[in-house]
């Protein structure tokens, strides 16, 4: 524990000592420590190859440039990346999509920040995030375009759905948790079953369900356009999922909290408010996070109910004959947007444990 | 607080009448019979598995009672949920591990329940939590959290935090007993104060110096039964039961 303290600390020669002693010690041991070496240089020269040094960038050639070349061929990702993020979104009106897509990562960057983690400022700045979306995206007023919900699509597809999900879920995700904890045993056992029925059941039925199978069963005023629907299912088994987090968070706190928190005259939801669920939350705080990157990235499923999120746009950018052959690079692409988004959701996991650690020693 | 009971005596602070508790077919507390005056010190004592936590977790209704009657300051404790939360205002009780919400500081942990209970103000709540921090004798520990300090630490800032909401009584469920030693005595010496003051007690304490200088009436109980009740001076020196020599002799032969 102390070397790991000090490590950062030690003089440059001492460095030195450490590695020889760690890789060089004994001559079988520096046999395969050089050719661990080799091997990774080997890799990173092709990689660097591909990726830059052969590679071939900017639109003006077209893909006959690129079959000429050795390396990757960027040109797709400029030549057609308004497909990748915004889909089958109208061209002329694609910046309302990017817009979009930043009050949605301004709304989710601002819930973030503690100083927002009041009740009201949560709701107002949800509700401002989710209006303003709306608003952007579908438009037929002030002067913008109507756009219907079917052609939206792309990055802002994508983000919506997984925003949503968490908006929906979350809070139903922390009723569920409390409700299967409920000393009545029937309330207790049927939330009980309602989650396992949820968690039983993989994510594209109920996504199917929810697009195609309910409209049959609902009246025509509840149902709501398509990706509302989706929406909802997907928050569904979102919560479920949650909810299990939420209660394990729950059973990490000791008995005596509420007992105190009771013998000091507080009311059940001032017990939970106040004392239980942030302990609690702070429990299943790396559960969560995993259980959001998980949601993040299942957004994709939602291509076998017809929405063009951006793994689906990304193969409609390749899919035109001329681009065929360069769907590596446009993949490569569509990771690295899926990196920052989820890198940065585990770094914020992060830094919020750091913060709840105080105190804790 | 509710109007006293029309039958009740306003001096008196709890009273127990044929007090039963089964846990599935553990019988934990038989035909308890106890009256606790205002203002006086009650020390509960006894073997392990004697019924002396449970006993006093029943006076705040931590633990629901079988059969008989309680009645706190002038109410009778029964399912009436709105009624149990008005008597929890007016009793304080500090727990064996404290039980201090880690996630809060030291101040938060004595205005919370002020604020949200008796609806306070932030500040009047602060200034009240500061002089019972001072009372408990750590005022300069108001902005670090539980984790930060000494078991004897926590343990004043508990009896700070029941303070705060300026309680009528104060139950404690063995608060010395998760302490190292040399930590005790700050404990006591803040629990030899507050009785001085005058506040009604009940004290679950193994602390026998403690109960000879405080005490007005000390409990002895064994298997879920009050088998005797006196004043120290009788119960330490002259009493004539059994089972309360035995368990002096083991508890003080060392």
């Amino acid at each position: 524990m102390d070397a790991q303290i000090e490590a950062p600390t030690l003089p440059m020669a001492d460095k030195m000592t450490d590695l020889k002693r760690r890789f060089f010690s004994t001559p079988l041991q520096a046999a395969i420590s050089l050719l661990c070496l080799t091997l990774m240089a080997l890799v990173v020269w092709k990689l660097l190859n591909w990726a830059v040094f052969g590679a071939v960038f900017g639109d003006s050639g077209g893909p006959a440039a690129c079959e000429a070349a050795s390396g990757a061929c960027w040109s797709v990702i400029a030549a057609r990346w308004r497909i990748i993020l915004f889909g089958l979104y109208p061209y002329d009106e694609q910046w309302r999509s990017a817009l979009a897509c930043v009050a949605v990562v301004l709304m989710t960057i601002a819930s973030c920040v503690p100083a927002c983690w009041t009740g009201r400022r949560i709701a107002l700045i949800w509700a401002l995030g989710a209006g303003l979306f709306y608003f952007l995206m579908k438009g037929g007023a002030l002067g913008l375009p109507y756009v219907g919900e079917e052609t939206w699509g792309g990055l802002a597809l994508t983000l919506f759905i997984f925003v949503s999900t968490c908006v929906i879920g979350f809070p139903l995700a922390i009723c569920l948790a409390l409700l299967r904890r409920s000393k009545l045993f029937w309330i207790s056992k049927l939330t009980g079953l309602i989650i396992d029925t949820v968690r039983s059941l993989p994510l594209i039925s109920i996504l199917f369900t929810f697009a195609v199978v309910l409209p049959f069963a609902l009246p025509h005023w509840l149902q709501g356009d398509k990706l509302y629907r989706v929406i909802v299912g997907s928050a569904l088994f979102f919560s479920a999922y949650q909810a299990e987090i939420v209660r394990g968070g729950f059973q990490g706190v000791p008995a005596g909290q509420e007992e105190a928190a009771m013998a000091l005259g507080m009311s059940y939801r001032q017990r939970i408010s106040w004392i239980l669920l942030p302990q609690a939350m702070r429990n299943a705080l790396p559960a969560t996070i995993n259980q959001f990157v998980i949601s993040f990235k299942e957004t994709s499923l939602v291509v076998i109910v017809g929405f063009f999120e951006i793994l689906a746009s990304g193969n409609a950018a390749y899919g035109t004959g001329e681009w065929r052959f360069a769907y590596v690079e446009v993949y490569v692409f569509i990771a690295l947007i899926y990196f920052v988004f989820v890198f940065s959701l585990s770094r914020y996991g992060a830094y919020l444990e750091r913060r709840m650690a105080v105190g804790e020693r | 607080m509710t109007e006293p009971a029309a039958t009740g005596d306003d001096a008196i602070a709890v009273l127990i009448e044929n007090l039963d508790k089964h846990y599935g077919n553990f019988h934990a507390l038989r035909q308890i019979n106890l009256t606790v005056r205002r203002g006086e010190k009650i020390v509960v004592c006894g073997p392990s598995g004697s019924g002396k936590s449970t006993m006093i977790r029943c006076i705040n209704r931590l633990e629901e009672h079988s059969a008989g009657r309680i009645t706190v300051l002038g109410t009778e404790l029964d399912d009436d949920v709105g009624n149990i939360d008005e008597i929890r205002r007016e009793v304080g009780m500090v727990f064996q591990n404290f039980n201090l919400f880690p996630h809060m500081t030291v101040l938060e942990n004595c205005v919370i329940a002020p604020m949200m209970v008796r609806k306070i103000s932030r500040s009047e709540a602060e200034t009240t939590a500061k002089r019972y921090l001072e009372k408990v004798r750590i005022p300069e520990q108001a902005m670090k959290y539980p984790g930060q300090l000494s078991g004897g630490q926590q343990q004043r800032v508990a009896i700070a935090r029941a303070l705060c909401m300026q309680p009528q009584i104060m139950l404690f469920d063995e608060p010395t007993s998760a302490l190292d030693p040399e930590m005790i005595s700050e404990v006591l010496d803040v629990m030899v104060t507050l009785a001085s003051e005058g506040m009604t007690m009940i004290c679950v304490t193994h602390e026998m110096g403690f109960a000879r200088r405080v005490a007005d009436r000390v409990v002895f109980m064994d298997r879920g039964e009050i088998v005797e009740e006196a004043p120290p001076e009788v119960f330490f020196t002259t009493s004539q039961n059994e089972r309360t020599r035995q368990f002096l002799s083991q508890i003080l032969g060392h």
